[in-house]
């Protein structure tokens, strides 16, 4: 069994403040990233000292995955403030009103930053992670006037972030792929329909490992479409799908399954038995690997108990 | 008997920019330059500050800006047993929150409320002074629960909780309470057990209630309004371009509604004759309500507006409406009462 954090970390509150100066052209470049530099070193000594597997960023410099996403795609425009799904947390959605290019030189640099930090202080074995925003949900969090299709957006979409993927992909080691719309059925459905092919396009060249997450839903019905997917680890929402876990189990032999067990919405702790018992069931049903961690990011609960959920992890690993 | 209100009253939905010199004596206060009698000093002000900009801008119901409130959830849940503070959550971009977690049993001790409902009272130039108090359900969704099996047993005991204070509001004096709802249609899946949480919370309570929804997707609450037991439904509909309109319509909704016509997301002014137009457009279109069922009111909030905005918009909002009531015919009575016994 592995464990893995899961894109964005909590964000201090200072930090937050001088991204937004930055933004206006208030705040030195340089001293935002010295202290996203410190803030990564921190999450990063936070991740080696529970012997984390996978490790991000924790994504310092963008508000949420949606914006992070418009620092790889030309995003035109940034409409108001819109509910991140069913949580009371917001993002500017972007307006479409062109077509969608790569401009990947922030996310990047960011990356980049990362990497230097990750070679000089991690666990051994441990692998970095890049997090992207998948096309499905991008295509269904956008505001389009450009393309008039959903389907069309995830397909130019991809088409871009898969350039971006390739620019990417020599300063990571893999790529955590986040999608939660694959299992909302509230989505427009011809867009989930065509997930398989949009997904095609979206990995072409890619050689790191790919890991799909998903979360806030589970979609029983969709699940051998899922994890016909051209990934290498697909990720479930546990918290989401504890009572789908038999419908579950038929899909996983000889595949890689990324668990989310850690609840990234409560600050209720879990169990150590509890994560290790859901982590052997998948194996014993033939999971290649399993790896556990947080269902979601992690900007839905307070920092403090998001590290002390990371330090839960590495007892898991160590029980 | 006439109670004075007229036609379309105007009322604002609760919460005011808070002057800079408040923020800079809360500041102090926290670095403990300041004591606890300074502030409570400071905050009385700036509530006499607010209802003067109500007046001034000729609002018919007004509150006391929230002045004492950092945020609507926090502040309840710093004054209700059951809850604690781990530390702040990000809500979008440099904005925060503390959300609290409940890890033990909910309970209600002293009221939370009447201190500040008496004060803003005793020197509010409207008899219509009007609470605000945040709803069972929106407490309950905007924590993390450590301590209940569900989410709908925490929301019932905040329903017991808060309806202690709403009957210690009404027993000083309070005559219009609104319950703030803005999470009741966030899960489509609790909506029916969030109705019940909400008429357990108002349960006794006979004076006017008014329900307040903001931002999200209204079809997933207005086909239930009628089952909500609150004599009004104060709305944002400016943001939307008033189309939730139509929903209110093809749902019948018979409450009295509020209609939002400032959109508190913008510094934009609106203009007088834009609110006028807006609130004819609805009243035409909601036509199988009388007259006197409409109120009208800003979206939200307008704490996040500066204050000389905030102040503007209100005046827009009545001057507009002053527009539109000459235009209405005489016998238009707004009720200021319950219109249903609770």
């Amino acid at each position: 069994m592995k464990t893995a954090l899961l894109g964005s970390f909590p964000r201090p509150r200072l930090l937050s403040k001088h991204v937004q100066q930055f933004r206006g052209g208030k705040f030195p470049e340089d001293k935002l990233m010295a202290e996203i530099s410190r803030i990564s070193s921190r999450l990063l000594g936070l991740a080696k000292e529970a012997a984390i597997d996978y490790v991000t960023g924790g994504n310092f410099l963008w508000d949420d995955i949606v914006d992070m996403a418009c620092s790889q795609v030309t995003c035109h425009e940034r409409n108001g403030l819109m509910r991140f799904y069913e949580n009371n947390f917001y993002y500017r959605a972007p307006v479409l009103k062109g077509q969608l290019e790569t401009r990947d030189q922030e996310y990047l640099t960011l990356t980049r930053l990362f990497r230097s930090q990750f070679d000089k202080n991690h666990a051994e074995g441990a692998k970095l992670k890049s997090s992207l925003l998948g096309p499905i949900s991008f295509a269904s969090l956008s505001q389009d006037s450009y393309y008039n299709d959903r389907v069309e957006v995830a397909f130019a979409y991809s088409k871009a972030l898969n350039r971006s993927m390739l620019n990417v992909q020599e300063v990571v080691d893999a790529f955590e792929i986040q999608d939660p719309s694959i299992f909302d059925r509230r989505a427009d459905q011809k867009l989930r329909s065509r997930v398989s092919e949009i997904y095609q396009s979206l990995v072409g060249g890619v050689t790191k490992e790919k890991h799909l997450i998903t979360y806030f839903f589970l979609d029983s019905s969709s699940l051998k479409q899922f994890f016909d997917l051209p990934v290498d680890v697909f990720g479930l929402d546990m918290i989401e799908g504890r009572n789908k876990m038999r419908q579950i189990y038929p899909f996983v032999k000889e595949r890689r399954v990324y668990l989310g067990v850690l609840d990234s919405r409560t600050t209720k702790m879990e169990r150590v038995s509890s994560i290790k018992r859901m982590a052997s069931r998948f194996s014993a049903k033939g999971a290649s690997d399993v790896i556990v961690g947080f269902n979601s990011f992690t900007d839905f609960i307070p920092e403090i108990v998001a590290s002390r959920k990371v330090r839960l992890l590495g007892k898991v690993k160590k029980a | 008997m006439n109670n004075g209100l007229p036609p379309l009253p105007t009322t604002v939905i609760g919460s005011y920019p808070r002057p800079k010199w408040l923020r800079e004596v809360i500041r102090l206060r926290s670095l403990g330059r300041f004591n606890d009698e300074d502030l409570s000093e400071a905050l009385n002000d700036s509530v006499q500050v607010v209802l003067r900009d109500h007046q001034v801008a000729g609002v018919d119901v007004p509150t006391d800006g929230e002045m004492r409130r950092d945020e609507m959830v926090e502040f309840f849940a710093e004054r209700l047993g059951g809850f604690m503070f781990y530390g702040p959550v990000r809500v979008w971009g440099p904005n925060y929150y503390r959300k609290p977690s409940v890890v033990s049993k909910v309970r209600h001790g002293e009221p939370m409320l009447v201190d500040e409902f008496r004060y803003a009272s005793s020197i509010s130039y409207s008899p219509y002074l009007k609470v605000t108090i945040t709803g069972p359900y929106t407490m309950a969704d905007w924590s993390y629960n450590e301590y209940y099996k569900s989410k709908e047993e925490l929301a019932h005991d905040l329903a017991k909780a808060m309806n202690s204070e709403m009957k210690a509001l009404v027993e000083s004096g309070a005559k219009i309470i609104q319950v703030d709802e803005p999470a009741i249609h966030t899960h489509r899946e609790e909506v029916k057990w969030a109705v019940d949480v909400v008429n357990e919370s108002i349960k006794g309570i006979n004076v006017k209630v008014v329900l307040h929804v903001c931002y999200g997707d209204y079809s997933v609450i207005f086909p239930h309004l009628n089952e909500i037991q609150v004599d009004q439904v104060n709305l944002a509909l400016k943001n939307y371009e008033y189309e939730p309109i139509k929903l209110l319509k093809r749902y019948k909704v018979e409450k009295e509604i509020g209609i939002g016509v400032i959109d508190v997301h913008t510094n934009r002014v609106e203009t007088k004759e834009e609110v006028a137009k807006d609130l004819n457009r609805v009243i035409r279109y909601l036509d199988y309500l009388s007259p006197d069922k409409f109120w009208v009111n800003p979206d939200c909030g307008l704490k996040l507006r500066p204050r000389k905005v905030a102040l503007e918009k209100l005046k827009s909002m009545v001057a507009g409406t002053s527009v539109l009531r000459e235009k209405l015919k005489g016998g238009v009575e707004p009720s200021i009462g319950p219109t249903i016994n609770r």
